[in-house]
């Protein structure tokens, strides 16, 4: 197999997991207002939150393996394969959250993973 | 004694308890709401950047060239546009996924597609082959069904 499509394993599961980090983190922090005190506020929560750092933490190791696989794979084929990502965080979201996935939502991640590979593989 | 699958059962609940409190219809649909934000100002944030890296030359991927070109990239503005999208829609998300179940938010961020090829489009005259479009009708379609699928599961909640 080539190196550069074994570089996207790490790359899709760093970015979901730093994903699934940024949904922990915000579980604890709770919903905020989008007006100008309410985020005053709440900027320090998730400043501090180590599970958002650990998000972010996940998302550059993440890009780091993907440009990796870049230089070695072409991106029509790489981006596509990226598209995986939708399934691994709503499978993630299952698995860890305990959220419930039904059917028809991985019926509907499926069409959308479809629609990638095939914007993915257009040429122009 | 507590088996596994009580265990399992109450961790179940537990979570079920949490995700009442943040996903209520209303915090859902506040979510929606945030996710057009969030989706506008990221890809208007990615259409920036390529605006300004249009305007430097191509670089090779060696330390001298990355070297040279560094300074045109750090003190182009539209770059400086590009990456305060990226932050703004950033935090838009962070609101997102602060209201919405993940399995949700996530898929339907797919809209992304949709906005960067109109706006490649409509801004940067990039063509768009059909292949591209059928694509993106596609992706739309998967993110209804996503939706579709978060109605159905709220109106069986109260079995």
């Amino acid at each position: 197999m080539n190196s550069g499509l074994l570089l996207l394993i790490p790359a899709i599961l760093f970015s979901t997991t730093g994903e699934l980090f940024f949904k922990l983190g915000m579980n604890r922090v709770g919903g905020f207002e989008f007006n100008a005190s309410a985020l005053r506020a709440v900027l320090p929560r998730i400043v501090f939150n180590p599970l958002i750092w650990i998000g972010f933490g996940g998302f550059g190791l993440g890009a780091i393996f993907w440009l990796g696989a870049l230089s070695r794979v072409p991106l029509s084929l790489a981006y596509p394969i990226l598209a995986l990502s939708y399934f691994v965080v709503v499978a993630e979201a299952w698995l860890f959250l305990h959220e419930r996935v039904t059917w028809l939502r991985m019926l509907g991640v499926l069409v959308i993973v479809i629609g990638v590979v095939i914007v993915g593989t257009s040429e122009v | 004694m507590i088996t596994p699958d009580q265990l399992e059962f109450e961790e179940r609940e537990a979570a079920a308890r949490d995700a009442a409190k943040y996903h209520s219809p209303r915090a859902i649909f506040q979510a929606m709401l945030l996710l057009i934000p969030a989706i506008l100002l990221s890809t208007t944030g990615q259409l920036f950047l390529k605006m300004g890296m249009n305007q430097v030359p191509d670089f090779a991927f060696t330390p001298d060239a990355v070297l040279t070109a560094l300074p045109s990239i750090v003190f182009n503005p539209l770059i400086w546009i590009g990456f305060a999208g990226f932050i703004g829609g950033t935090v838009f998300w962070l609101g997102v996924i602060s209201r919405a179940p993940l399995s949700l938010a996530y898929p339907v961020l797919a809209m992304s597609y949709f906005v960067v090829v109109l706006e490649a489009w409509l801004f940067l005259g990039e063509q768009v082959s059909l292949q591209k479009i059928i694509g993106v009708a596609v992706i739309v379609g998967g993110v209804i069904l996503v939706g579709l699928s978060e109605q159905r599961k709220g109106q069986g909640q109260h079995e």
